[in-house]
């Protein structure tokens, strides 16, 4: 397999001609007042998806191992609607829900590295000195 | 053989399932989630 045939080409849908179909026709309208990141109760509208907390300050009561699963939870919703996303760029509903979830992601990933340490060694904060290497390590179960 | 005609409908963005759910089987949309049983089928 040669890998420079994996070129951006293949992704045309995205830019150029293109052939998407305006969805917001055809998707739910879950909210009649899109456009505001938070709902009447000044909480994110999708974090019931995430865990069954109605507030994000609840994710700083929880312990290593859970915030690391909401992490990897969330990341992983974020990707598949990326997924969709790519064939529908025109869905407001999608873009709305993936903006939100990339808010709350960047939440418990500050929270987490703040807590924890680092978990991307670009992130390391070196106000305290290095703390990249002094985290438990992966194969020690990460101290979970 | 004759010849097939396939269609696949178009997905909207609805029926999100919760995230755990969508972690474990693979997709947040339960639009999209169709286990392979292998003949199985669940009670």
């Amino acid at each position: 397999m040669n890998c420079m045939n994996n070129n951006r080409n293949s992704f045309s849908m995205n830019n150029g001609n293109q052939t998407n179909r305006d969805c917001s026709a055809n998707c739910r309208n879950t909210n009649s007042n899109s456009g505001s990141t938070f709902n009447s109760n000044g909480n994110f509208k999708y974090l019931n998806y995430v865990c069954s907390v109605n507030n994000v300050s609840a994710f700083e009561n929880m312990p290593k191992c859970q915030l690391m699963e909401h992490l990897q939870i969330i990341s992983f919703a974020i990707d598949d609607l990326r997924l969709f996303i790519d064939t529908h760029p025109n869905c407001s509903d999608a873009i709305e829900c993936i903006n939100e979830l990339m808010q709350i992601r960047h939440l418990i990933l500050k929270l987490y590295t703040t807590k924890f340490g680092p978990i991307y060694s670009y992130f390391v904060d070196t106000d305290d000195g290095w703390d990249w290497n002094s985290s438990p390590l992966p194969w020690t179960k990460g101290g979970m | 053989m004759p010849i097939a005609m396939a269609y696949v409908p178009w997905q909207e963005f609805r029926n999100l399932d919760n995230f755990k759910n969508g972690y474990n089987a693979g997709t947040i949309f339960k639009d999209l989630n169709k286990p392979f049983m292998g003949g199985r089928h669940l009670k």
